[in-house]
């Protein structure tokens, strides 16, 4: 009993850093139909930066800071060179997978480049590097500190698209485009802050990924393979669906590795193939 | 529309036919023949410069060219390199464009195990000397062009496995290792010589690979004194910094294969891994005889200090002093590069090297060392040292 | 395109065949192999993107599998027979393609894109732990050149699987040209094009999506157990999901042509070839290619110049297509 509170915490601490990563993704989405799957590339670059900052200045406020920033900077970018003013890339799945993997292969060969593939691990405070003993199982404090962080990026996304002006103008914008304009809001800029917060989220995950998953080459296919259920099955621009899609996924994917190591993987896409047989929208309709 | 599906008909046959005069005869496996080493000899590496194991390309490439143009080498000696992003479809690419368009005498290939196995083959049906450089899949001697720098899993494991029953005196021990073919390799030698020397295996488990979050894992680890562990790379780093997280270094004494505890990872490890031990033919904080220090001084003066000396260097240059010594023999007496290279002797990092010639893999010596802190940064210190098996 | 321009393509492709089997190195035939291969693999795509409007990202399950049939059927069970061969590989992927589309095809754009990429990296997972079947990480070898009975020989020397290849490529093209001209090809597109449409005409839709994705499936088998038998080879690297974006490159750069997209994987394949030999930074330049095809998007440029040529000849404006996918 123990430890399977052991593993679930554990999957649930996951499953979090999982949902930020997704986040990000879904809220672009939402609101752009830009299906960002170059996120493992962006996640890797934040991890790498957080790392090398934090090596460079002792600081983690640095390395957060440089995680963030550049994102959400490359966010902006992205969106300035190669969606605005770009209807048609809108909901059209061709050309924007291939940017995507584009965006990859340029950060992938830029990584390999700077750190020569050398596997990079950002080392954590000794607040919360030790574990905690709770009920009878023994829990790692970084994983409650990602749980936390999970939960704290879910409330902030909340209250960001429903209780500020911003966020109605998202929620509005997702549903009619030239509404916007009608009603007085800048869509553009509200494009590109879209991007720049779905972005940061990612440097979020990033930041705190380092530490947990680290950074090396090869990541950012496996980040892509994680986070291709969680879209899936909560429904590709619903953030409740992708929070509790991410719960799923993460503790599907711990208990699977504690009991049936043999079919870990296999076994999250089950959950996926379940899904889209009884549900293909996603377990949540989307927003 | 007859007229058109006749036409098409026509077409198809057509083609068919045309195909059918592709074939040619000789199927089957292909056989062998070897030359001697002659005044121009051209050396082709094949490693991955990108990916997921990019970082042993560079590494590889840069140690083996060292050796070949320092001065005293051997002369007329071309080395190539060519990448194959550990892929082993383009490592058959690349091999073949080595012997094909560059001439090559002698590859060396691969890193990433199914490569290895891929252009054996290919290779053995041309007759040109392989060399596997670092630790690999076992196997080889199936393939009579194929030898190995690297020991296969087995051969290290389990002697080790029996030494840690019988020296070591652990009783129960857990296995923990990446879920590829390598780490069930490893584990199973392990096991084989830990049961047989009267120990007990209380749980095997198999993170796959690339796994983030080892908790499940960890958590399952109870009753034991030793965890017998294998992995690399990132999944190393991962793995150790959890393991002391989780407290377990108090309760089942770690010890994984070499790459575990290896200077590429072990400053991103950092503390977390005092006390972990390591079983490996090479310990990298040097090993005391003249061919360590000159192969040191050669890998401080070529790669980042923070992971020099390991044993990717350490094993690329003793295959290109390998090759050298092949090179040199074959020359001398006139056998073909093949036996000159399967009777090779030199001095290596870790110590004399040979390979067994039934074999094809190396005559082998197990270090047991464990991760102290060292004056500047964490070393490794030597425990003891066994037999290795064939 | 008239029956008249296609045989004398035939022909021009059986004489370029020709000249290049004599012309050139050992090494290169292999390459060429290997981009014919290519070509192969986009054509099998171009019929679910290209007239079905489907962007699927699944076919690199399809011609992983085709490559793994043949492999599993050398290397355990000593079929060496390349017919055979390659009939079973169509076949099995053929059912792996009814089984996905099933599943699949209840969805439309994105969303079925980022299931049938959720797929194949379900495919690839399994062939990864499926140790004892598929070898898992390390792959299987001893796949040794398949013979032709009951033809003579073996394929096995560069020119000979040059030659295979290539003929391979010129079936492929001819078949998807076929289907196209066929009357369930001019279904599928009116599908593509309005599927309510086509619906309330009484067409059964979904039948004809799941008849081109079981088609584009078994095409896409040949390149793969072609790849398997040039390279005695087979792992999960012929299953991951880039090769199904590379497919997908392909087909954009093919820009809606018929045979574009044959050129195109040939070109591709050259193309990363030729990059590896004079760069270590050949994955950036890759990226930003793969960058630039996706902002000029040859399809709808393509389709605006056909307007726009359509236009100049009528002298009147052309009534604006029904884009869906390939815009």
């Amino acid at each position: 009993m123990g430890q399977l509170l052991a593993v679930t915490v554990n999957g649930l601490a996951f499953g979090m850093l999982l949902f930020i990563l997704a986040s990000g993704l879904t809220l672009i989405f939402g609101l752009a139909r830009y299906v960002n799957l170059a996120h493992g590339g962006v996640y890797l670059l934040t991890a790498y930066l957080a790392i090398e900052t934090y090596t460079r200045t002792g600081s983690y406020w640095a390395a957060a800071g440089m995680a963030l920033g550049s994102a959400a900077a490359l966010g902006a970018l992205l969106y300035a060179l190669f969606v605005r003013g770009r209807a048609w890339l809108r909901a059209n799945p061709l050309p924007q997978v291939l940017l995507s993997f584009g965006i990859i292969y340029v950060i992938s060969d830029l990584m390999q480049a700077r750190y020569q593939g050398l596997a990079q691990s950002l080392p954590l405070p000794d607040l919360i590097a030790g574990s905690v003993t709770v009920l009878g199982t023994t829990v790692t404090e970084y994983r409650i500190v990602l749980v936390a962080a999970g939960i704290l990026v879910a409330i902030f996304l909340w209250l960001l698209l429903s209780r500020t002006s911003f966020g109605s103008a998202v929620r509005a914008g997702v549903d009619d485009h030239e509404m916007l304009s009608a009603v007085g809001r800048n869509p553009e800029l509200l494009f590109a802050a879209v991007f720049a917060i779905g972005f940061a989220l990612i440097g979020v995950s990033g930041l705190l990924g380092s530490a947990f998953i680290g950074a090396s080459p090869g990541v950012e296919y496996t980040i892509i393979l994680y986070t291709l259920p969680i879209i899936v099955v909560g429904g590709m621009g619903s953030l409740p669906g992708a929070f509790f899609a991410s719960i799923l996924v993460g503790i599907g994917d711990s208990i699977g590795k504690a009991y049936f190591p043999e079919f870990s993987l296999f076994l999250i896409f089950a959950i996926v193939v379940l899904t889209l047989a009884v549900r293909p929208e996603g377990l949540v309709r989307n927003a | 529309m007859r007229s058109r599906t006749w036409a098409a008909l026509c077409v198809s046959a057509a083609m068919v036919l045309l195909a059918g005069c592709s074939g040619t005869a000789g199927g089957g496996p292909p056989r062998v023949d070897g030359k001697p080493a002659g005044s121009e000899v051209t050396v082709g590496l094949v490693a991955p410069s990108s990916g997921v194991y990019g970082l042993y390309g560079p590494t590889l490439g840069g140690m083996m060219k060292g050796v070949f143009g320092r001065d005293g080498a051997e002369s007329g000696v071309t080395f190539l390199t060519e990448d194959d992003a550990g892929d082993p479809q383009t490592a058959l690419t690349k091999v073949r464009k080595l012997v094909q368009q560059d001439g090559a005498d002698v590859v060396v290939c691969c890193v990433n195990g199914a490569a290895t196995l891929a252009v054996a083959p290919y290779l053995q049906g041309l007759g040109i000397p392989q060399i596997a450089p670092i630790p690999g899949p076992g196997g080889l001697d199936k393939f009579s062009t194929a030898y190995s720098v690297g020991f296969h899993a087995q051969q290290l494991t389990k002697p080790f496995g029996h030494y840690a029953a019988t020296e070591l005196g652990y009783k129960n021990a857990v296995i923990l290792a990446s879920d590829f073919v390598q780490g069930h390799d490893v584990a199973d030698g392990f096991k084989a010589g830990f049961t047989a020397a009267g120990g007990t295996i209380v749980k095997e488990l198999y993170p796959p690979l690339d796994t983030s979050d080892y908790g499940p894992f960890l958590s399952q680890i109870s009753d034991a004194d030793v965890v017998f562990s294998f992995f690399g790379g990132a999944d190393a780093v991962r793995l150790v910094k959890q393991y002391d997280a989780a407290g377990l270094k108090d309760k089942a004494q770690l010890i994984g294969l070499g790459p575990m505890v290896s200077r590429l990872v072990l400053d991103q490890i950092g503390d977390a891994a005092i006390g972990v031990q390591g079983v490996f033919h090479y310990m990298e904080s040097g090993m005391g005889n003249p061919a360590d220090e000159a192969f040191t001084a050669a890998a401080s003066a070529a790669a980042p200090p923070a992971v020099t000396p390991n044993f990717v260097q350490a094993n690329a240059w003793t295959t290109a002093v390998v090759i050298e010594q092949a090179i040199k023999d074959s020359r001398a007496s006139g056998a073909s590069l093949l036996k000159s290279i399967a009777g090779v002797s030199v001095q290596a990092p870790w110590g004399p090297f040979s390979f067994n010639a039934e074999t094809h893999y190396p005559v082998l010596k197990g270090l047991l060392y464990e991760v102290v802190r060292g004056p500047e940064r964490l070393d490794h210190k030597v425990l003891g040292s066994f037999d290795g098996d064939q | 395109m008239p029956r008249r321009s296609l045989l004398i393509g035939v022909v021009l492709a059986v004489i370029a065949l020709v000249l290049l089997r004599n012309g050139l190195s050992p090494y290169s035939l292999s390459v060429w192999s290997l981009a014919l291969v290519g070509g192969g693999l986009g054509m099998s795509l171009s019929l679910l993107v290209t007239y079905a409007g489907l962007p699927s990202l699944a076919q690199a399950a399809f011609y992983g599998t085709g490559g793994y049939a043949v492999g599993i059927l050398a290397a355990k069970h000593g079929q060496d027979n390349l017919w055979i061969g390659l009939l079973l590989a169509a076949l099995v992927s053929g059912l792996l393609a009814l089984v996905l589309g099933l599943v699949s095809l209840r969805t439309r754009g994105i969303y079925f894109q980022i299931i049938t990429l959720s797929f194949t990296a379900m495919i690839w997972g399994l062939a990864v732990k499926w140790r004892s079947l598929t070898g898992g990480d390390d792959g299987l070898v001893g796949i040794y050149p398949p013979s032709m009975a009951p033809f003579n020989g073996h394929l096995v020397t560069p020119q000979g699987v040059f030659t295979f290849s290539a003929v391979a490529l010129i079936l492929i093209c001819l078949v998807v040209r076929m289907v196209r001209n066929s009357a369930f090809g001019h279904v599928l597109v009116g599908i593509r094009d309005s599927e309510s449409r086509m619906a309330a005409l009484g067409y059964r839709t979904t039948a004809y999506r799941l008849g081109a994705f079981v088609l584009s499936g078994m095409l896409a088998a040949i390149p793969g157990a072609l790849l398997t038998y040039q390279l005695q080879f087979v792992s999960p690297a012929q299953l991951n999901f880039v090769v199904s974006i590379q497919a997908l490159l392909m087909v954009v750069i093919g820009a809606g042509t018929l045979f574009g997209p044959a050129l195109a994987g040939v070109g591709v394949i050259w193309l990363q070839e030729i990059l590896q030999r004079h760069t270590d930074h050949w994955l950036l330049v890759l990226g930003a290619i793969y960058i630039a095809v996706a902002m000029v998007n040859p399809p709808a440029l393509v389709q605006r110049l056909r307007t726009q040529w359509a236009e100049r000849r009528t002298a009147e404006p052309a009534r604006e297509p029904d884009l869906e996918v390939v815009r």
